[in-house]
């Protein structure tokens, strides 16, 4: 008896093991979870600011936008031009994506700074026009369509060694910027008016920030692929708003459902053959379900009395 | 809307002892503001010494909130100039404090009222850096002056009206300014919270600090201010309340929207004005 739940439970550390062992096994794979982390608790931190500045439309938009870089160095590694992330030391698609995310966040920058067009007109147009001419440039390549796939919604089991050295590296000047300009950011989203009345440079942070924001993008395009990176901005950040009160602690709590959100969706597409975009977007939003569901319910029995409870109506 | 105005002969309350030999912590000097290729004000001439408070009326578009945004650098001057301690408002942007309209602040947003008075101390902290000791303390000192010091961590959107605007003073204090500027902090405010920020007004006062506050109220400018600016596009008087809230003052400044008569020493009017809305938007 005792020796057959001993059996049993030695079976079920095996199969535990299995289950999350097995996909280590695989170097590419290691690589990629540790890519999937970082870009969990990057996106966290940074969507935590895209969230309280209501700029979900312009995360979702330089996106988006990015395409025509990675689509121009896609071609030449295709034509042999460069050589390719997986057999060098070098990232090609990843500073083709930079280039155009840091020229479309400075683009809409300028247009809006005028006042004559208003920022959400400003984001479409860049947005629309970017995302156009990425298209257009991957029509012409042979077999397009495969390529669009990979780079719309992401090739998490393709990371190569220099991918992560750039992931890491990228993520780590990330948090750096954002620990170091914290209160500055703070000032510029919650009271802009005493940003300016503090002679702030507040432009020139406003510049940063969306520089930030096309960084995070780039480094995130391989985990989730450019159609769902807006999920892993906004997504956790809005789930960590609903159970903090302070700008630091949802930065942080963002970037623990992230990295969350993306161990479970590494494990989730491995076992159940999921495009790994996907299974990390929906582990997101189910954790974001259940956080607005709780503190809904919490919030119903703190103002409601019932015949079995009375909430506690101290001060 | 109807009220009755009973200009005292002394405030019920008022600076003791103005110092009128000191240099002014506000001096306005033929200022025009333009913005948007449209006049705010026009020709505004003043000057505030330490601790007083003064209170600026006219009806909406009068160029209040104007007049405010150029004194503390919003908005730029057209002609004309502003002294602040002798110096111009970009060298003494540290000492003066700007409190918006309360609809403009987003209340929802994740800051603890702590963060929220700790935000005017960053240029005094500096970039990249961490509040010090000093910066602790001097938050600490002004949350506990304006009683607010138990609530510090609680996020801001959790406070009743009054203690929401007791914010803000906590703001000007830990901020070491002299001098603060209030547009319309009374809107929609009930009579029990208006005697909270007259308070907290009073701890202001204590410490020196200048005080000018855009209002629609003519009944409280009327009686709990030093001085009075009227402003009607450009500006009708500036002065003690005894000496300017007279007819022809108050008619030059309102025009048609308010009719008067006087009764009982007291001037019993009506304005038109739907004051305590807020058209700005």
């Amino acid at each position: 008896m005792i020796s057959q739940l001993e059996r049993g439970f030695y079976v079920l550390l095996r199969d535990i093991d299995w289950f999350l062992g097995e996909p280590l096994s695989v170097e590419i794979f290691q690589r990629s979870l540790l890519a999937a982390i970082m870009v969990g608790i990057v996106s966290g931190v940074v969507g935590s600011l895209v969230v309280v500045r209501s700029m979900s439309f312009f995360g979702d938009a330089l996106a988006h936008a990015v395409l025509p870089g990675v689509a121009y160095m896609y071609q030449r590694v295709k034509r042999g031009d460069v050589p390719d992330a997986l057999t060098s030391e070098q990232d090609p698609l990843l500073w083709g994506g930079l280039a155009a995310g840091i020229f479309s966040a400075v683009a809409i920058g300028l247009l809006t700074r005028t006042g004559r067009v208003r920022s959400d007109s400003a984001i479409g147009v860049v947005f629309a026009g970017m995302f156009a001419l990425g298209i257009a440039m991957i029509s012409r390549i042979e077999g397009f369509s495969q390529d669009l796939t990979h780079i719309l919604f992401g090739e998490l089991f393709g990371v190569s060694a220099a991918d992560l050295n750039l992931i890491i590296l990228f993520s780590i000047v990330i948090l750096i910027v954002v620990a170091l300009l914290y209160k500055e950011f703070l000032i510029i989203s919650f009271d802009p008016v005493l940003a300016r009345t503090l002679n702030l440079p507040t432009e020139l942070l406003r510049y940063v920030l969306l520089i930030l924001i096309a960084v995070t993008i780039v480094v995130s395009l391989q985990t989730v692929g450019i159609a769902l990176m807006i999920a892993m901005l906004v997504t956790p950040a809005a789930a960590a708003g609903l159970i903090t009160h302070r700008l630091h602690w949802m930065m942080l709590v963002a970037a623990i459902l992230g990295a969350i959100s993306s161990i479970v969706g590494f494990y989730a597409s491995f076992h159940m053959n999921i495009a790994t975009g996907a299974s990390i977007v929906l582990t997101a939003t189910a954790i974001f379900i259940i956080i607005f569901i709780q503190q809904s319910v919490a919030s119903y029995l703190s103002t409601t009395s019932l015949w079995w409870f009375t909430p506690d109506q101290g001060n | 809307m109807y009220m009755t105005v009973h200009v005292l002969e002394k405030p019920a309350s008022s600076k003791e002892h103005i110092v009128e030999t000191l240099p002014p912590v506000l001096a306005v000097d033929k200022l025009t503001v333009k913005y948007q290729q449209q006049i705010g004000c026009e020709n505004v001439n003043f000057a505030t010494y330490p601790g007083e408070r003064i209170a600026v009326i006219g009806p909406n578009g009068a160029g209040k909130s104007s007049l405010f945004k150029a004194i503390v650098g919003l908005h730029p001057v057209f002609t004309g100039q502003i002294r602040i301690a002798g110096n111009t408002v970009r060298q003494a942007s540290k000492l003066i404090s700007y409190v918006p309209q309360h609809e403009s602040i987003d209340w929802n947003f994740p800051v603890s009222i702590w963060d929220t008075v700790m935000m005017v101390r960053t240029r005094l902290i500096g970039p990249f850096l961490l509040p010090r000791q000093r910066d602790r303390q001097a938050v600490q000192s002004a949350l506990e002056q304006v009683d607010l010091w138990d609530l510090r961590h609680r996020q801001i959107g959790e406070l009743s009206g009054g203690q929401r605007r007791r914010i803000f003073i906590a703001r000007a204090l830990a901020q070491e300014a002299k001098l603060v500027l209030m547009d319309e902090p009374f809107v929609g405010v009930d009579v029990k919270v208006e005697t909270e920020i007259f308070d907290v007004l009073d701890i202001l006062r204590r410490e020196d600090i200048t005080v000018l506050i855009a209002t629609h109220n003519l009944a409280q400018a009327a009686n709990h201010f030093d001085k009075v600016l009227m402003l009607n596009r450009h500006q009708i008087v500036f002065g003690k309340p005894v000496e300017v809230f007279t007819r022809d003052n108050l008619a030059r400044t309102f025009g048609g929207t308010l009719r008067m008569w006087e009764e009982d020493g007291g001037l019993i009017m009506i304005t038109d004005d739907p004051c305590h809305e807020d058209h700005h938007h």
